[in-house]
Order: structure tokens, then sequence, then C-alpha cells
């Protein structure tokens, strides 16, 4: 029993070092500080939960260029930006089919100012939607689109 | 025969681990997603276990195949199992929906949870039944050694 409890210590010692280098070098490693949403912000992981009813009906609206939408985006994602807002605005109001839908807007990362912009400028002219910005924006749905 | 079965099951077992910690290895951001999701450790304690489990299941995984370490591997594995059946039974308990990438994928649903929590539980009663076989044979092999250096002693008396 004794040598069983080495060896077991043996294979929890080896699988440090890998684990270590996963950490600090994998391309998608996880966050080690933990993400904080302020107000008005939320986490993709909040705004994703399955198990979260708040959070049943989003709209994912990607501020970033054109070229970059067309890519790579969220899933159903609209892609308003201020110089295609009068054509988009439309579909983004259409998208609101339920009371509690909630807009998300993504940039390309916390400090995109489109993404600002687009989100002020909906909570200004649009009071009626729930508008939220994505903390790390784009960053963070790249980690789980692939 | 023991001996047969007993390769069997190691490379059922073991073959199993190192392909879902392959899996989540290959994606350890989506995985701590999952970690995260069961709501049951600090954040920062979360994401080092989602760094640190493929790895061992991987480890564990050669080690329980090869023989090299094979019993501590061995009890290594069912911890992780067990570990991971009352882990699964508590966010099942609780209503959390895993989003677990435990065997690659990221799909999700009540039924995909259960269908991890038998496959732990199953994993936790083979690593059972593979420490009870390797105890049966090893009391064979030591029997049959002592009986063999009886009979030699019997055979040349000094």
């Amino acid at each position: 029993m004794k040598k069983a409890v080495i060896q077991a210590l043996i294979v929890l010692l080896i699988a440090i070092a890998p684990a270590i280098a996963t950490g600090l070098w994998h391309p998608n490693r996880p966050d080690w500080s933990e993400p904080i949403a302020g107000p008005g912000q939320v986490l993709l992981e909040t705004a994703r939960d399955k198990n979260n009813a708040a959070w049943r009906h989003t709209i994912w609206i990607d501020t970033r260029p054109f070229e970059e939408y067309r890519i790579r985006t969220a899933p159903d994602a609209i892609n308003l930006r201020m110089d295609t807002w009068d054509k988009l605005i439309v579909m983004v109001r259409q998208a609101r089919q339920f009371s509690d839908t909630k807009f998300v807007v993504f940039g390309e990362d916390d400090n995109d100012p489109n993404a600002k912009s687009v989100a002020e400028r909906l909570r200004k002219e649009e009071p009626q939607l729930d508008v939220y910005t994505l903390v790390r924006g784009w960053k963070a749905w790249e980690k789980v689109i692939r | 025969m023991i001996r047969a079965f007993l390769i069997i099951i190691r490379l059922v077992i073991g073959g199993t681990f190192i392909y879902a910690g392959y899996q989540k290895a290959l994606d350890p951001y989506t995985f701590s997603q999952s970690v995260i999701a069961f709501k049951m450790l600090p954040y920062i304690a979360s994401v080092t276990l989602s760094v640190y489990l493929p790895w061992l299941e991987i480890i564990a995984g050669v080690c329980l195949i090869t023989g090299f370490l094979g019993r501590g591997a061995t009890y290594v594995l069912l911890m992780l199992a067990l570990v991971f059946v009352v882990a699964r039974a508590s966010a099942l308990m609780r209503g959390i929906q895993i989003n677990c990438d435990c065997f690659g994928g990221n799909e999700s649903g009540h039924d995909k949870d259960v269908n991890g929590f038998m496959i732990d539980a199953l994993l936790a009663f083979a690593l059972i039944i593979e420490l009870w076989i390797t105890r049966l044979w090893t009391a064979q092999k030591t029997q049959a050694a002592t009986t063999n250096e009886n009979t030699a002693e019997i055979a040349s008396p000094r």
C-alpha cells in the first residue's frame, strides 16, 4: 500500500510540469485573472449561461469592420457600426422578439471605441432596449469559437 | 487468462483517460469554463484544476497501460473518477447544466450530463475491478512461486 501511495504521488507530481507549461504558453490557455463585469457590462459566460433564465434571449451586436465580421462572428450576430447605423438599426429593432431580450455589443476588445459608441447610441436612441457591452469583446468570443 | 483480461481492462480504461485528457488539453480555455460552471471551487482553483487535470489523466492513463508506476496510477485514476462522479452528481442535483468537454465537443444538455455521470461511474467501477483482479493475480503468482520453491526444496534436499 505504501508503495502504491508513493507511486501515486510521483504520478501527481509528473503531471505538474506539462500543466504549468499549458497554463503559461498554450495559445488557448484560460484567463488567470477573474474577469469582472462593471455596470452595463456582461461576461461572455453569463450571457451564454444556459442555466440563467435572464439571458435566454440574447442578441449579439458586432461592431468590428464588416470584413472581420464576415470571416467570423458570434452566432447570429448583427454587424452594426456607426457608419451603417441607418441601414441596420431596423434589423436590431426587429430582432427584439421578447420583452426580456438583451443586446450585447462587442468590438475588438474592452478598449474598442466603436463598441462603446454603438452601445451608448443604442441606449440613447433606443431606450426600450436592454443594452450591455461584452467584457473583453471579440477576444472573449475568439476563445470559444474556432 | 487473468493476465489477458488485466491487459484488456487496462488498455480500455487507460485509453479512455488518455483520450479524454487529450481532448481537454487541446482546449484548456473551454475546459476551464466547464470546471468554473460546476461552481464548486473558487475561480483560481477551477482554472488551476482545468490545466492540471487533463495532463494527470494522460500521464496516469499512460502509466496504467505501460505498467510503469501502474499501481499508483490506478489509485490516481480511481480518485479522479470518484471526484468526477461526485462533482457531476452535485451539479445534476443542483440543476446546473454543465457544458463539459470531457470527451471533446462542446454540446450540452441534461442527457449529456447524465451520460457523462454514467461513464464516470462506469470508469470508477472498472478501476475497482482492475484493482481486485490485480490483487487476485498477484496472490496467484505469489502462491505459484511459493509452491515451486517448496517443490524444488523437496526434489533436491540439501
